[in-house]
């Protein structure tokens, strides 16, 4: 599957279109990797589990986009965008779209 | 009394360290930005005519404001006008996510990245989180 943010892909052409496809996940964080949140409070930085988490969350957003794109029958994805939200504490929300086609190669 | 200490003890704790860190990151971030400054960012998604092959490339960071960033910050919501300190915040996440991204389409061996988009979402009021994304294109 051909996954890109932008309208068209080097080298290809689109010969089908499938409508707009998404894929969403909502994961909350693992209350053990929070001891390092509570100094970073302090003195600031980086909060690496929330970054792994929201990497983790985004990855499981894309592949449900691509799924659902498959299911169609496309083989590549345009115009991928994201939106991202806070449901509640600790949990984070990645909404991952954009537009099913089929392409195939320039001749 | 107690818990007047303590919370000194924090804020002058997340004053002096937090400076620290976040010294050091932007010395750090310095150092990459040159490193990858020849990655060109475009927010423009039309495709180069000699494009030969295209990846999406995603980054994200989420950085946590100090303690007396926290305090300061409840302060100024009171009395209105610019806060600095949570802007000083945003601009070293969006560098940071910024960096990760180039050196994600460097890996790939990309120059550029077309169609660049940023997304910000705010942590529990303590943080912020930057999400920055694109398709890093090889000529």
């Amino acid at each position: 599957m051909l996954v890109t943010t932008l309208e068209q892909l080097a080298g290809y052409r689109e010969v089908e279109y499938y409508g707009v496809v998404s894929g969403s996940t909502v994961r909350a964080k693992n209350i053990s990797k929070d001891i390092a949140a509570i100094f970073k409070n302090i003195w600031g930085g980086e909060l690496s589990s929330y970054t792994e988490l929201l990497e983790e969350t985004r990855e499981q957003a894309l592949q449900r986009m691509i799924k659902q794109a498959e299911h169609k029958g496309a083989n590549a994805i345009l115009a991928v965008r994201f939106a991202t939200s806070d449901v509640t504490r600790g949990a984070a929300e990645i909404f991952a779209y954009g537009t099913a086609v089929k392409v195939e190669k320039h001749v | 009394m107690f818990e007047l200490f303590v919370t000194f003890v924090f804020i002058s704790t997340g004053y002096y360290v937090g400076l620290r860190r976040e010294r050091r990151h932007y010395k750090e971030l310095l150092v990459r930005e040159k490193n990858f400054q020849n990655i060109g960012l475009r927010a423009t998604r039309r495709l180069p005519a000699d494009a030969q092959d295209t990846q999406i490339v995603v980054a994200c960071v989420v950085i946590a404001s100090d303690y007396f960033k926290n305090w300061a910050t409840k302060i100024k919501n009171m009395l209105g006008g610019g806060l600095h300190s949570q802007e000083i915040l945003m601009d070293r996440a969006r560098r940071e996510a910024t960096a990760r991204l180039r050196e994600k389409a460097a890996r790939f061996g990309a120059k550029e990245v077309f169609g660049f988009r940023i997304d910000t979402m705010a942590v529990d009021g303590k943080g912020v989180e930057v999400f920055v994304y694109g398709t890093a294109v090889k000529r």
